[in-house]
Protein backbone atom coordinates (compact mmCIF):
# COMPACT_ATOMS: atom_id res chain seq x y z
CA UNK A 1 0.00 0.00 0.00
CA UNK A 2 1.03 3.15 -0.95
CA UNK A 3 1.28 5.63 1.98
CA UNK A 4 1.38 9.19 2.02
CA UNK A 5 0.85 12.48 4.50
CA UNK A 6 -1.49 14.79 4.00
CA UNK A 7 -2.45 18.38 5.29
CA UNK A 8 -6.03 19.62 5.44
CA UNK A 9 -6.84 21.51 2.22
CA UNK A 10 -4.11 19.61 0.74
CA UNK A 11 -5.11 16.57 -2.20
CA UNK A 12 -3.84 13.91 -3.60
CA UNK A 13 -4.35 13.15 -7.04
CA UNK A 14 -5.61 9.33 -8.63
CA UNK A 15 -5.34 9.02 -12.55
CA UNK A 16 -5.52 12.11 -13.92
CA UNK A 17 -9.41 13.12 -12.60
CA UNK A 18 -9.71 11.70 -9.31
CA UNK A 19 -8.70 14.14 -6.61
CA UNK A 20 -9.08 13.51 -3.25
CA UNK A 21 -8.77 16.46 -0.68
CA UNK A 22 -8.11 15.92 2.94
CA UNK A 23 -11.20 18.58 4.25
CA UNK A 24 -11.05 18.24 7.93
CA UNK A 25 -9.37 16.25 11.03
CA UNK A 26 -10.58 15.97 14.09
CA UNK A 27 -9.81 13.54 16.40
CA UNK A 28 -10.43 10.03 14.93
CA UNK A 29 -12.21 11.29 12.17
CA UNK A 30 -11.25 12.51 8.92
CA UNK A 31 -13.69 14.26 6.25
CA UNK A 32 -12.51 13.74 3.06
CA UNK A 33 -13.51 15.78 -0.56
CA UNK A 34 -13.75 13.24 -3.55
CA UNK A 35 -14.28 14.92 -6.99
CA UNK A 36 -14.01 11.99 -9.60
CA UNK A 37 -15.96 11.59 -13.34
CA UNK A 38 -19.42 10.99 -12.80
CA UNK A 39 -19.01 7.26 -14.31
CA UNK A 40 -16.91 6.63 -10.87
CA UNK A 41 -19.02 4.85 -8.45
CA UNK A 42 -17.40 6.49 -4.77
CA UNK A 43 -18.74 3.67 -2.19
CA UNK A 44 -18.01 3.75 1.50
CA UNK A 45 -16.09 0.01 1.39
CA UNK A 46 -18.44 -1.34 4.19
CA UNK A 47 -21.61 -0.29 2.21
CA UNK A 48 -19.86 -1.82 -1.24
CA UNK A 49 -19.04 -4.96 0.61
CA UNK A 50 -22.39 -5.73 1.75
CA UNK A 51 -24.07 -4.34 -1.17
CA UNK A 52 -21.54 -6.94 -2.88
CA UNK A 53 -23.06 -9.92 -0.91
CA UNK A 54 -26.31 -8.68 -0.98
CA UNK A 55 -26.41 -8.80 -5.24
CA UNK A 56 -24.61 -12.09 -4.59
CA UNK A 57 -26.92 -13.80 -3.29
CA UNK A 58 -29.87 -11.95 -5.03
CA UNK A 59 -28.06 -13.02 -8.70
CA UNK A 60 -29.72 -16.10 -10.81
CA UNK A 61 -31.93 -17.69 -8.55
CA UNK A 62 -33.70 -21.23 -9.45
CA UNK A 63 -36.68 -21.40 -11.87
CA UNK A 64 -38.20 -23.31 -8.98
CA UNK A 65 -37.82 -20.24 -6.59
CA UNK A 66 -38.67 -17.73 -8.75
CA UNK A 67 -42.04 -19.48 -9.86
CA UNK A 68 -42.87 -20.22 -6.39
CA UNK A 69 -42.22 -16.41 -5.46
CA UNK A 70 -44.32 -15.36 -8.52
CA UNK A 71 -46.97 -17.06 -7.45
CA UNK A 72 -47.01 -16.05 -3.97
CA UNK A 73 -46.40 -12.72 -4.98
CA UNK A 74 -49.05 -12.11 -7.58
CA UNK A 75 -51.66 -14.73 -6.67
CA UNK A 76 -51.38 -16.62 -10.23
CA UNK A 77 -48.93 -18.43 -12.21
CA UNK A 78 -46.10 -17.60 -13.84
CA UNK A 79 -46.19 -16.80 -17.34
CA UNK A 80 -43.64 -18.30 -19.66
CA UNK A 81 -42.04 -16.20 -22.27
CA UNK A 82 -44.23 -15.22 -25.21
CA UNK A 83 -47.35 -16.69 -23.44
CA UNK A 84 -50.48 -14.23 -23.30
CA UNK A 85 -51.14 -12.82 -19.91
CA UNK A 86 -53.91 -15.35 -18.25
CA UNK A 87 -57.65 -14.34 -18.17
CA UNK A 88 -58.32 -12.13 -15.07
CA UNK A 89 -60.27 -15.10 -12.75
CA UNK A 90 -63.73 -14.99 -13.19
CA UNK B 1 -36.02 14.01 -6.86
CA UNK B 2 -38.40 11.85 -4.73
CA UNK B 3 -39.79 8.99 -6.77
CA UNK B 4 -43.25 8.68 -6.57
CA UNK B 5 -44.03 7.10 -10.01
CA UNK B 6 -42.36 4.41 -9.60
CA UNK B 7 -44.98 1.74 -11.60
CA UNK B 8 -43.74 0.34 -14.60
CA UNK B 9 -45.99 0.18 -18.10
CA UNK B 10 -46.80 -2.55 -18.70
CA UNK B 11 -45.35 -2.91 -22.06
CA UNK B 12 -42.10 -2.71 -20.34
CA UNK B 13 -42.35 -6.39 -19.64
CA UNK B 14 -43.24 -7.47 -22.77
CA UNK B 15 -41.05 -9.38 -25.49
CA UNK B 16 -38.33 -7.21 -27.89
CA UNK B 17 -38.05 -4.28 -25.67
CA UNK B 18 -34.71 -1.95 -26.02
CA UNK B 19 -32.09 -2.85 -23.24
CA UNK B 20 -31.39 -1.40 -20.17
CA UNK B 21 -28.06 0.05 -19.94
CA UNK B 22 -26.42 0.38 -16.16
CA UNK B 23 -23.25 1.99 -17.79
CA UNK B 24 -21.30 0.93 -14.37
CA UNK B 25 -22.34 -2.44 -13.82
CA UNK B 26 -24.13 -3.66 -11.02
CA UNK B 27 -21.70 -3.68 -7.58
CA UNK B 28 -20.56 -7.14 -7.53
CA UNK B 29 -20.70 -7.66 -11.31
CA UNK B 30 -19.24 -4.77 -12.81
CA UNK B 31 -19.36 -5.98 -16.56
CA UNK B 32 -23.21 -6.88 -16.22
CA UNK B 33 -23.98 -3.89 -18.30
CA UNK B 34 -27.04 -4.87 -20.45
CA UNK B 35 -30.58 -6.22 -19.53
CA UNK B 36 -33.81 -6.68 -20.53
CA UNK B 37 -37.40 -7.28 -18.46
CA UNK B 38 -39.27 -9.79 -18.63
CA UNK B 39 -42.53 -10.82 -17.65
CA UNK B 40 -44.09 -7.91 -15.22
CA UNK B 41 -47.34 -9.62 -14.11
CA UNK B 42 -48.59 -8.35 -10.60
CA UNK B 43 -44.99 -5.87 -10.40
CA UNK B 44 -42.55 -8.54 -10.33
CA UNK B 45 -40.03 -8.51 -13.35
CA UNK B 46 -37.53 -10.94 -14.29
CA UNK B 47 -34.45 -8.80 -15.42
CA UNK B 48 -32.18 -10.58 -17.60
CA UNK B 49 -28.66 -10.59 -18.03
CA UNK B 50 -27.83 -10.22 -21.70
CA UNK B 51 -24.45 -11.56 -22.78
CA UNK B 52 -24.60 -14.39 -20.22
CA UNK B 53 -25.20 -11.45 -17.07
CA UNK B 54 -26.77 -12.65 -14.26
CA UNK B 55 -30.35 -12.50 -13.41
CA UNK B 56 -32.33 -10.86 -11.13
CA UNK B 57 -36.04 -10.78 -9.79
CA UNK B 58 -36.79 -7.44 -9.55
CA UNK B 59 -40.53 -5.86 -8.11
CA UNK B 60 -41.78 -2.53 -8.67
CA UNK B 61 -42.12 -1.31 -5.57
CA UNK B 62 -45.72 0.35 -5.16
CA UNK B 63 -47.90 -2.92 -5.11
CA UNK B 64 -45.29 -4.41 -2.06
CA UNK B 65 -44.22 -1.12 -0.45
CA UNK B 66 -46.48 1.33 -1.19
CA UNK B 67 -44.68 3.70 1.57
CA UNK B 68 -41.35 3.53 -0.30
CA UNK B 69 -40.19 7.10 -1.71
CA UNK B 70 -36.79 6.96 -1.48
CA UNK B 71 -34.73 10.55 -2.67
CA UNK B 72 -33.05 10.47 -5.58
CA UNK B 73 -30.00 12.44 -5.32
CA UNK B 74 -29.03 15.25 -7.78
CA UNK B 75 -25.63 13.70 -8.80
CA UNK B 76 -27.89 10.50 -10.20
CA UNK B 77 -30.46 13.01 -11.63
CA UNK B 78 -27.74 14.56 -13.47
CA UNK B 79 -25.98 11.26 -14.39
CA UNK B 80 -29.11 9.74 -15.76
CA UNK B 81 -30.65 12.90 -17.35
CA UNK B 82 -33.38 12.46 -15.74
CA UNK B 83 -35.59 15.52 -16.90
CA UNK B 84 -38.65 14.73 -14.35
CA UNK B 85 -40.65 12.15 -12.71
CA UNK B 86 -42.21 10.37 -15.46
CA UNK B 87 -38.66 9.53 -16.88
CA UNK B 88 -37.84 7.77 -13.34
CA UNK B 89 -38.28 3.94 -12.80
CA UNK B 90 -37.38 2.58 -9.69
CA UNK B 91 -36.94 -1.22 -9.30
CA UNK B 92 -35.97 -3.16 -6.10
CA UNK B 93 -33.88 -6.44 -6.68
CA UNK B 94 -35.35 -9.06 -4.71
CA UNK B 95 -33.43 -11.82 -2.95
CA UNK B 96 -35.38 -15.26 -2.94
CA UNK B 97 -35.07 -17.70 -0.21
CA UNK B 98 -36.38 -21.51 0.39
CA UNK B 99 -40.20 -20.32 1.22
CA UNK B 100 -41.69 -17.63 -0.66
CA UNK B 101 -42.47 -16.12 2.28
CA UNK B 102 -39.15 -15.05 3.17
CA UNK B 103 -37.92 -12.94 0.17
CA UNK B 104 -36.59 -9.84 0.97
CA UNK B 105 -36.14 -6.29 -1.32
CA UNK B 106 -32.83 -4.20 -1.52
CA UNK B 107 -34.98 -1.00 -0.94
CA UNK B 108 -31.20 0.72 0.38
CA UNK B 109 -29.97 0.39 -3.40
CA UNK B 110 -32.66 0.64 -5.74
CA UNK B 111 -31.92 0.28 -9.31
CA UNK B 112 -33.35 3.83 -11.11
CA UNK B 113 -34.11 3.81 -14.62
CA UNK B 114 -34.71 6.32 -17.15
CA UNK B 115 -37.55 5.48 -18.60
CA UNK B 116 -37.07 7.63 -21.80
CA UNK B 117 -33.10 6.79 -22.11
CA UNK B 118 -33.04 3.24 -20.12
CA UNK B 119 -30.19 3.89 -18.66
CA UNK B 120 -29.63 2.99 -14.75
CA UNK B 121 -27.81 2.50 -12.33
CA UNK B 122 -27.62 1.13 -8.68
CA UNK B 123 -28.09 4.05 -6.34
CA UNK B 124 -27.12 3.89 -2.76
CA UNK B 125 -29.44 6.29 -0.54
CA UNK B 126 -27.43 6.95 1.78
CA UNK B 127 -28.90 8.77 4.69
CA UNK B 128 -32.40 7.06 3.95
CA UNK B 129 -34.10 4.78 6.36
CA UNK B 130 -33.89 1.57 4.14
CA UNK B 131 -32.33 -1.56 4.47
CA UNK B 132 -30.76 -4.29 2.15
CA UNK B 133 -33.14 -7.03 2.93
CA UNK B 134 -36.79 -5.39 3.54
CA UNK B 135 -39.10 -8.39 3.99
CA UNK B 136 -41.52 -7.87 0.89
CA UNK B 137 -44.44 -10.59 1.83
CA UNK B 138 -46.10 -9.74 5.03
CA UNK B 139 -46.88 -13.31 6.29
Amino acid sequence: MLVLSRRPKQSFIIGHDIVITVLEVNGDTVRLGIDAPRDVDVHREEIYRELQQANTTAASPSTDAVVAFTERATGRPRRKKGEEPSPPPR
Amino acid sequence: MTATETLPSPEMGAADQPEICFHAGLVGYPAAQRFVLEHGDGGVFELRGVDDGPDFVVVAPAPFLPDYAPVIDDETVERLGLRGQEDVLVLLVVTLRDRPEDASANTLAPLVINARTRDAAQVVLTGQPFSLRQPLLAS
